[in-house]
């Protein structure tokens, strides 16, 4: 009888620890992905934004600078193409960029710790 | 019967391990666990790649639309409705020098109207007391995405994931002057923007 018991007792801890670890490893995961993939995605979105409406609203002969070392994060790359401003935050590729409009030309210089978008 | 257990409750029979068949169960754990770990490795993965927090500012868009097709169709403040007189009212953006692959988002409406000549002799009215009527009218873009602002404006409330299909919209009225066949009047520009999501 009490081999018995015992056993259920085995069960019902084997159980605990399954569920525990679980929820141990969702949680690092969800942390995980979440602090690193999801942070950087927003900051990258609040960034190609921000430059998109500067496009949007500047006129010929007016330029502003990206600092690499953004408060945003690293910035590594900022990419013009077919309307689409492009940035890459702390190593994340964008895969969409984001859209702008402009009457003017718009180029994009890079510097040693900076880029320059120019509007001609 | 000496190999296995009855338990009292569930009334089922389990083995009665031994040392090694205890090593087995806990291999047997384990392997539960990495496949565990395997699936919520993908699912939380790939739903992180599709789920982010998504900042809407199409509605600044707009608005920034509406003052450049308002310097554009209105410089100094004065409409020149020659510009208008065209049969081609359908191309205000084109008109304006934007390029038609970044302006595919937007639905831009332009219309003016001329202050009726009885009012305007009444030089003490207001520009925005006088009776206005329609003298001219462009557009650019799909203005069947004013159906999808209807339907959003006749919600109440719209669930957290479809917020973001929401269109940015402004509609903003501008007073000035009208210049048609060399004589200017005041007038007023209803300049509407629709500006749909960009996915």
């Amino acid at each position: 009888m009490v081999r018995k018991i015992n056993k259920r007792g085995g069960l019902l801890n084997q159980v605990i620890v399954h569920v525990v670890l679980i929820g141990i490893i969702l949680g690092l995961f969800l942390f995980a992905t979440a602090g690193k993939i999801n942070a950087r995605g927003v900051r990258q979105q609040v960034l190609e934004k921000e430059i998109a409406l500067l496009i949007d609203v500047a006129v010929p002969g007016m330029s502003f600078e990206i600092s690499k070392e953004n408060r945003d994060g690293l910035v590594s790359e900022v990419e013009l193409s077919r309307g689409n401003i492009f940035i890459t935050v702390d190593g994340l590729r964008s895969a969409k960029g984001y859209p702008y409009f402009s009457k003017y030309a718009v180029s994009v210089e890079e510097e040693d710790d900076k880029f320059i978008v120019r509007i001609r | 019967m000496s190999n296995t257990l009855r338990l009292p409750v569930a009334g089922c029979r389990l083995p009665v391990l031994g040392k090694r068949g205890a090593l087995g169960e806990w291999v047997v754990t384990l392997y539960r666990l990495l496949v565990v770990s395997f699936v919520a490795f993908i699912i939380l993965g790939v739903s992180s790649v599709f789920y982010a927090h998504y900042i809407d500012v199409r509605d600044a868009e707009a608005v920034v639309m509406t003052r450049q097709v308002v310097d554009c169709v209105a410089p100094f403040g004065i409409v020149d409705m020659g510009v208008f007189s065209g049969d081609d009212k359908k191309g205000i953006l084109s008109y304006c020098g934007f390029d038609d692959a970044e302006v595919e988002r937007f639905f831009v409406r332009v219309v003016v109207l001329e202050a009726l000549p009885l009012e305007r002799t009444s030089s003490s009215l207001e520009p925005s007391a006088l009776e206005m009527k329609k003298v001219g009218e462009m557009y650019q873009g799909d203005s069947g995405a004013l159906w999808v602002l209807k339907i959003f404006g006749d919600v109440d409330k719209v669930e957290e994931g479809l917020k973001k299909y929401e269109p940015g919209y402004s509609k903003l009225n501008y007073f000035v002057g009208v210049l048609d066949r060399g004589i200017e009047m005041d007038g007023k520009i209803e300049v509407e923007v629709l500006v749909s999501n960009e996915f």
